[in-house]
């Protein structure tokens, strides 16, 4: 009688443990950016459950970090360097998947009237206020024989500079894809492009530390799916462009072009990015956060990233 | 039939059953209230949400900050539980949560959800108007926000909750289920296995067993209270084997028969000795047959259906006789009580049967004894009185009865000389005599004792005259029927009796006052001479108190020396005084009563021997003193003195006189003793002896009243007497001239006294013609008035000279 009740109570306890469980969404915030473009593809085939990850469509970067500051993500897609000034703000973030990396998507268009680098002396250059605005205007400026000093910068996100561009309220726009093709298409070209800094500019998917115990097996069936999807976007078949010009607006060549700009690295080339800190995007992040120290985007010159390998898809072998 | 469960069964079955009910009911309301609390709850939420979010889109779009709109929709798809948000302008959309909708056309509107849609059960779409004014512009733009929300894990959250809630209560219920049955199983089977196992033991082993019990302080004082109730009943049933042996014991000698009778009346178990009834019965055993079946008698029977009915509705004990085959029992009924000590009878009726024939019996023989004489048969003294008593108190005023009084005459002589079964049976012959005419003459025979019968007149008289009448033919037939001889054996007796009558005035008597006066009459029938009858009157009555005075008054005659001593002279034929007979006078208070009467008196009361030495000293003295005087003639031989046959049974009297003659200086040849032949009646050797240590010492003795008395002349020749005295009947019968009328007796009573050579002296010679006639044939002495009246001492001296 009494192990008979037992059992009972053993039972209920069990399934009350296993109902109470709430089955957690796994949020993941991104702005449009061809580098994520993979996930929506994932989404679109229904590679993973919509009730377990969720993908957020934000209209810039800045927004899914303030997103992720609130912790109403539990991952984003960001550059680098906006993960570093995250974690910078003691919002503990793990790397998971490094998405791109840009050569020649992070593009300083110019109006066809300034057709060599030197011709920006004194002219008005948009840039975003982040890391890889900064990185890339420095780079130009670099190659250029200028400093900050020689130009006039605007501080305006991609997306405001189409408007100033077409007003001709701008000389040059630091910009990536898909503003960099919309740009082009109002007159605009290629005066310096992330071509000249290979490696430098990467886009991650990073996760907050937190969450990560908690959503390891949705995060794996997302990076699965990613890496799934990848392929698909690489083989370039109509459908798949198709699918992903209903977000990007572009035309199949500015599509092909903007993916011309990009790596994807694969499998192999992420694990080597991720595995083993402090493996190469550690090295990476360093160098980075030296640079916003000195730019003044960050108050620490320390890269307090995580960064994890685990939650790679193991190759078959 | 009802069924019986085990306590522990029905205990499971009823509290699954009290569970399953009460959690059915729990949950339902629990459900019930759960899903009515999310319902609401989410529906405010929902709708909160969608005023919060259409006031922002509505700042934003007045301001045509759309990239801040955007920014907003996309912030919505961060809430887990909305599933997708865009905004419709104008047929467009404008805003979504997915990018790649923005500027397609809209789809028609949603409606407004109904409350009962936030169930969680299926996703809602929420559509919320945004009215806005675009700044600087008049009119005002409608926007349409579409929210779609999906609680579908909110909803299995809270159905997660509730389960677990109720859960948690069934849990409780189960706990405190268990924890119930635990104890009742504990606290309650467990002491009652316990008991049962007692109970077994005690069945097994019998009473006395104790038990201690587990569990709680009831069932510790159950224990006790069985412990004590187990030694009770040893105990008990100890005092019931102890009582059971001591009534076996007590029904195998019991004597007699005791029988249960049940509700029916039908006699059942039996005591003691049934055999009782299976000797009445006749030939078996009477059992169960209804208890009167084996009475003859239709009373009886019916007297014993009483007897029971009457048992059963009493307390008491109903005691009745029956008669039976020549049995007389006693019949004791008495009802039995229920067990239960209330008062209401168990219908059974417990039946004694006593044989009391042979008591009865000796009852009877010992009534019978009591009021008949055993040997004859007939009434005895108390009967008589009874049965005059009853006539007394039956009879009316101035009614007379009678009574006879009857005793046989010289009977007690018969039974002296011929023995009590001569006797007896003269007395059962009397008896049949006296019994047969009775019965003819109506009236009750009764023996007194010794020969003293009476008779009752069972009639009743209304004239003195009827009653005389009565008594007098009686009486005339008693005294008829005696005159034939009694025969028995060799013997032939002819009886005479004497019959005194009495008749009796019912109120003015007693029944030993009438038998007294019949006694009366009767004696006067004896003084008359017997063989005849009296009736009795007054002056008998009378007669007898004079008697009986002289009786009482002699103690104080012989204190007060109301005596005198007479003499009266002897006569020898020369004319000279030869003797003198001493006589004893009475002077009461101046009245002279005769020796005849005082002298049977004083032996009656055995005052006969002082009176008699008191005569015989004084006279003694007077003599002695007329010998100083010189006052007797020198023909003077001898002084008489009487001396009664009582006086001569004290052994010392010879002794006595002897002392007295001595004291007085008398020579005991002066002293004559005069005795009557009654003397020689009584048998017993003192009086001879004494009267021969007399003789041997010189005194002479007379014999008195020759002739009258018990003839019988063997004496004369045993005892050397001197002198006999003729009585003064025989003298008396002397008529002039005597030649002519010879009185042979006396002659021959001279003759004999001759012919033995004894002195003879006449007695009450009072005429010259009797000197003469007693002279011619040689009488000795004379005595009577012709020669002197008894004189006194002074008298006498003036006689002397």
């Amino acid at each position: 009688m009494l192990l008979r009740l037992l059992l009972i109570f053993n039972v209920v306890s069990l399934l009350s443990g296993c109902l109470s469980e709430p089955p957690t969404l796994l949020r993941i915030g991104t702005n449009i950016w061809p580098g994520y473009e993979p996930f929506y593809l994932a989404r679109e085939y229904q590679w993973f459950q919509s009730e377990q990850i969720r993908l957020v469509e934000f209209g810039s970067a800045v927004d899914v970090m303030d997103a992720l500051r609130q912790g109403r993500l539990e991952g984003g897609g960001l550059t680098l360097d906006e993960a570093l000034m995250l974690t910078a703000e003691g919002i503990d973030l793990t790397v998971v998947l490094v998405c791109d990396q840009s050569e020649g998507a992070d593009v300083v268009m110019a109006k066809p009237e300034i057709q060599q680098l030197k011709d920006l002396q004194g002219k008005r250059i948009a840039a975003e206020t982040s890391a890889v605005g900064a990185l890339m205007l420095e780079s130009t400026l670099q190659a250029a024989g200028m400093t900050m000093d020689d130009i006039q910068l605007v501080s305006l996100e991609p997306r405001e500079q189409l408007q100033a561009f077409e007003h001709n309220q701008l000389d040059a726009a630091v910009t990536f894809e898909p503003y960099k093709s919309r740009l082009a298409r109002m007159g605009a070209h290629v005066l310096f492009s992330s071509k000249e800094l290979p490696g430098q500019i990467l886009d991650v998917l990073v996760v907050r530390t937190d969450a990560l115990e908690r959503h390891q097996q949705a995060l794996r069936y997302l990076i699965g799916a990613y890496f799934q999807a990848r392929e698909e976007i690489l083989q370039a078949n109509n459908n798949v462009l198709d699918i992903l010009n209903r977000r990007l607006h572009l035309t199949r060549p500015e599509l092909l072009n903007a993916y011309d700009g990009l790596i994807l690295p694969t499998l192999e080339e992420n694990r080597s990015w991720l595995d083993t800190p402090p493996g190469r995007l550690h090295g990476r992040a360093v160098a980075l956060a030296d640079l916003m120290y000195r730019q003044g985007l960050a108050s620490s010159p320390d890269a307090n990233i995580r960064t994890t390998a685990e939650l790679l898809p193991v190759p078959r072998s | 039939m009802t069924r019986h469960y085990r306590v522990r069964t029905a205990l499971l079955l009823w509290t699954a059953l009290a569970l399953g009910i009460t959690s059915l009911l729990m949950g339902y309301f629990l459900y019930q209230a759960s899903t009515s609390e999310f319902r609401h709850s989410w529906e405010a939420r929902v709708h909160n949400e969608m005023t919060q979010l259409s006031r922002q889109l509505q700042y934003n779009l007045a301001s045509g900050e759309w990239r801040l709109a955007d920014k907003n929709i996309a912030f919505i798809a961060t809430t887990p539980y909305i599933l997708s948000a865009e905004l419709q302008l104008d047929g467009t959309i404008r805003l979504s949560t997915r990018r790649e909708r923005i500027g397609s056309k809209a789809t028609e509107l949603p409606p407004t959800p109904d409350a009962s849609e936030f169930d969680g059960r299926q996703p809602i779409l929420v559509p919320q108007v945004v009215t806005f004014t675009i700044e600087g512009q008049r009119h005002s733009h409608d926007a349409w926000l579409v929210v779609e929300y999906n609680i579908q894990n909110e909803r299995k959250a809270m159905l997660v909750n509730v389960s677990l809630r109720f859960a948690m209560i069934l849990l409780l219920m189960l706990l405190f289920a268990v924890g119930l049955s635990q104890l009742i199983r504990q606290q309650v089977l467990a002491p009652l296995n316990q008991l049962q196992g007692f109970a077994r033991r005690w069945r097994r082993d019998g009473a006395g067993q104790r038990v201690s019990l587990d569990g709680s302080q009831e069932f510790c004082e159950l224990a006790a209270t069985f412990s004590e109730l187990s030694q009770h009943l040893l105990k008990t049933s100890e005092q019931i084997r102890q009582q059971h042996a001591v009534d076996t014991a007590f029904a195998r000698a019991f004597p007699d028969s005791a029988v249960l009778i049940d509700e029916s009346g039908r006699i059942g178990a039996s005591i003691g000795k049934p055999q009782t009834l299976l000797w009445l019965s006749g030939n078996s055993y009477p059992g169960q047959l209804p208890l009167w079946s084996w009475i003859s008698d239709p009373l009886q029977q019916e007297q014993l259906k009483q007897n029971w009915q009457q048992a059963l509705n009493t307390d008491g004990v109903v005691q009745s006789e029956l008669n039976q085959s020549g049995y007389v029992l006693d019949s004791r009924m008495s009802r039995i009580t229920s067990v239960d000590g209330k008062r209401h009878s168990s219908g059974q009726v417990l039946w004694l049967l006593r044989d009391i024939t042979e008591l009865r019996r000796q009852q009877q023989e010992l009534e019978y004894q009591a009021r008949y004489d055993s040997l004859t048969g007939l009434a005895n003294r108390s009967t008589a009185m009874a049965a005059i008593h009853t006539l007394l108190e039956q009879s009316e005023r101035d009614q007379l009865g009678a009574i006879l009084f009857i005793d046989l005459d010289h009977f007690k002589a018969i039974n002296d000389s011929l023995g009590h079964a001569v006797g007896d049976t003269l007395l059962v012959e009397a008896s049949n005599r006296l019994s047969q005419l009775s019965r003819e003459c109506h009236w009750l025979p009764a023996r007194l004792g010794g020969d003293e019968f009476v008779l009752v007149s069972l009639q009743v008289f209304q004239q003195a005259e009827a009653a005389q009448a009565a008594v007098q033919c009686m009486a005339e037939r008693l005294l008829q029927e005696m005159i034939d001889p009694f025969v028995t054996g060799v013997h032939r007796f002819y009886l005479s009796a004497s019959i005194g009558a009495s008749i009796y005035n019912s109120y003015d008597n007693s029944a030993a006052d009438i038998l007294r006066e019949a006694d009366t009459a009767m004696y006067f029938a004896k003084t008359a001479g017997r063989n005849t009858w009296r009736l009795y009157d007054a002056s008998m009555q009378e007669e007898t108190h004079a008697r009986l005075r002289i009786l009482n008054d002699l103690h104080d005659a012989l204190l007060n020396q109301q005596f005198s001593l007479m003499f009266q002279p002897q006569i020898d034929p020369d004319g000279a005084i030869g003797g003198l007979e001493v006589l004893c006078r009475w002077n009461r208070e101046g009245e002279l009563i005769s020796p005849e009467r005082f002298i049977p008196a004083a032996e009656e009361l055995n005052l006969i021997a002082p009176l008699g030495e008191w005569v015989l000293r004084n006279a003694c003295r007077q003599l002695q003193h007329w010998q100083q005087q010189g006052l007797l003639p020198a023909s003077f031989r001898r002084m008489a003195v009487n001396v009664s046959p009582n006086q001569l049974h004290d052994p010392g009297f010879a002794r006595h006189v002897l002392t007295i003659l001595e004291e007085n200086r008398i020579r005991p040849d002066q002293l004559e003793v005069e005795i009557t032949e009654s003397v020689f009646m009584d048998k017993r050797a003192g009086v001879i002896h004494q009267l021969q240590e007399l003789i041997e010492q010189g005194v002479s003795i007379a014999l008195d009243d020759f002739g009258t008395g018990y003839s019988s002349l063997g004496y004369l020749r045993d005892l050397p007497i001197r002198k006999l005295k003729i009585d003064r009947a025989f003298v008396a019968a002397i008529q002039s001239p005597p030649q002519h009328q010879p009185s042979g007796i006396i002659d021959s009573i001279i003759q004999l006294g001759h012919n033995l050579s004894l002195t003879l002296v006449a007695e009450g010679v009072e005429t010259a013609e009797q000197h003469a006639y007693l002279q011619a044939r040689q009488c000795d002495l004379y005595q009577g008035y012709l020669f002197s009246h008894p004189l006194t001492a002074t008298e006498f001296e003036h006689y002397l000279r």
